[in-house]
């Protein structure tokens, strides 16, 4: 019999938290018939949920953003993402700065053709050479999202979005800075993690001087999304997945049955004692 | 650095088999293997099924190409060509096998294709034990007969790509011959539910025929869920063992058409269990 996350003790989740990152994610199957105001609780017993008024967030929900390939009666996409391939990217697209390192996905329809992979980039970074790791630990780059490259690999142009898009850049979220450090240091198990945010970055800087940030993308690509860092997920209805922004990268293969319907939630660890 | 396979003692031989057993399926990352050392792989484990078809390279019969690809001409390079495929094992339609192990080693990848593996033995583990109790006194009638691996697809194979019959297998079955729904593994005899879809065309209790339509209703969903299943999708170097008797699996349509990956079929007999 498997645990309804809502019959969770307190305890649990503080362990269920902390598995998120330590292991980098974490799957719990069957926990069917979560309503959305259920979700929310759930993922706001862990922490502060991230919430927006876009088109794919739903009025009385606004913490949830549907992931779908639905399209409405006038072809706009009726959730985020579309139904292409996604490239390797993490929540907090192209900001330097961000709170809300847990990600759920919850599965409301599946397709069994679509496979999410989530790259551990914490394992990675331990895989390193000591060389490698003390260089990339000199290293800053720089995010932007102005080149939309979560769908670099497709075709498609704007996956329909209706007028109103999602907001990016720093004037929106605020940034008073312009690059981070390409090695972060995890702010709950102290771990450090290679950040290659593969859509996003514009550009690198070694000891603060500007580097050829193409080069260093080959070099990372090649060092990070190797095999035995990886797993993957194929929701089933009534999955619900727990990713570390930080300590995770993901990609997703494109879906067939347009039907598909994820619940997506993005929050901090606030509520969660680490020590 | 990653422990090759093609230095394994023994003894780690050895734990690799029960761990391919113990959980129906083990995936080693960063292998580097010729074709020949592939099969010299799978045979330090068992002995391994030799075919005579076009899929199979002629200097080592043991492999089968797995692949979309396809000739001048439009036909396959390889067996299942790059449609989805339906739950199956090896051995699939047969009462009887002894090649209880497939191994796949990814030579070209596609990062959009995922084989799904179910373990029927860890869901038969769930049940009640009324439930098993039940399903234990099931038989079932096996029947390649109007099957195909490509659901969603007019594609049903290259011509001669397989087969399937009795008299091929030497199985010397009858249309009535029968197996039990819940078999015993040979090595670790834990049971397991031989939920082989399609291929399953009656069951009985004793005498009595169950209604085959009711039948699938019921086990379907018990046995397709999500936390039995693990996913994999294949990177260059990967090599997964599957065990046929305690797994089923399937594979979304292929995008990159060059994907390729060695398949091979052997038994357990070079592992001193």
């Amino acid at each position: 019999m498997t645990t309804h996350i809502l019959n969770f003790s307190d305890e649990q989740i503080n362990e269920l938290a902390k598995e998120v990152v330590s292991t980098g994610h974490v799957i719990l199957h069957d926990q069917h018939g979560l309503t959305q105001q259920q979700y929310v609780e759930v993922c706001n017993r862990i922490g502060n949920c991230e919430y927006y008024n876009y088109f794919m967030n739903p009025k009385d929900h606004p913490e949830i953003s549907l992931v779908s390939g639905q399209k409405d009666d006038e072809g706009k996409a009726i959730g985020v993402f579309g139904n292409t391939e996604l490239q390797w990217h993490a929540n907090g697209t192209a900001r330097h700065k961000f709170d809300e390192i847990c990600v759920t996905l919850y599965c409301v329809v599946e397709c069994i053709d679509t496979v999410l992979s989530v790259c551990n980039q914490c394992d990675a970074f331990a895989g390193l050479s000591e060389a490698d790791k003390k260089r990339f630990r000199t290293i800053d780059i720089q995010l932007d999202n102005k080149k939309d490259a979560i769908y670099k690999n497709t075709d498609e142009d704007g996956h329909d979005l209706p007028e109103k898009t999602i907001n990016t850049g720093k004037e929106f979220y605020k940034e008073d800075v312009d690059r981070r450090p390409l090695v972060g240091k995890h702010p709950n198990d102290g771990r450090e993690y290679l950040y290659f945010m593969v859509p996003y970055i514009v550009g690198a800087f070694e000891n603060g001087e500007r580097i050829n940030h193409e080069a260093l993308y080959e070099e990372l690509w090649e060092k990070l999304f190797k095999s035995k860092y990886m797993i993957h997920h194929v929701f089933r209805v009534g999955d619900l997945l727990f990713m570390d922004q930080l300590h995770t990268i993901h990609r997703r293969s494109a879906v067939k049955n347009l039907d598909r319907l994820l619940w997506r939630c993005a929050f901090d660890y606030s509520n969660i004692d680490f020590t | 650095m990653t422990s090759q396979i093609l230095n394994y003692s023994d003894e780690d031989f050895k734990q690799l088999a029960n761990k391919i057993i113990e959980d129906g399926s083990v995936v080693l990352h960063e292998q580097n293997l010729t074709r020949a050392q592939h099969v010299e792989v799978c045979e330090r484990i068992g002995e391994c099924e030799k075919q005579g078809y076009w899929m199979n390279p002629k200097d080592t019969p043991e492999i089968s190409i797995v692949s979309g690809q396809v000739d001048e001409d439009g036909n396959a390079i390889g067996m299942f060509r790059d449609q989805e495929l339906e739950w199956h094992v090896n051995g699939a339609g047969r009462h009887k096998l002894t090649e209880y192990v497939v191994s796949l080693y990814c030579v070209e990848e596609c990062v959009d294709t995922v084989l799904s593996i179910c373990n029927w033995s860890h869901m038969f583990a769930d049940l009640s034990e009324e439930d098993k109790d039940y399903y234990r006194s099931i038989d079932v009638h096996l029947d390649g007969k109007g099957v195909s691996l490509w659901p969603n697809s007019t594609y049903r194979g290259r011509e001669g790509e397989f087969n399937v019959s009795n008299e091929y297998y030497k199985e010397a079955i009858q249309d009535d011959d029968k197996r039990p729904l819940v078999g015993v593994h040979p090595i670790d005899g834990k049971e397991y539910l031989y939920f082989l879809i399609q291929y399953l065309k009656e069951a009985y209790i004793g005498n009595k025929q169950l209604d085959i339509k009711e039948f699938y209703a019921d086990l379907y969903p018990k046995v397709f869920r999500s936390k039995y299943m693990k996913h994999v999708v294949f990177r260059k170097g990967d090599i997964l063992f599957m065990d046929q008797v305690k797994t089923i699996h399937r594979r979304s349509p292929i995008t990159y058409m060059d994907r390729m990956l060695w398949r091979t079929a052997f038994d357990y007999s070079h592992i001193k269990f």
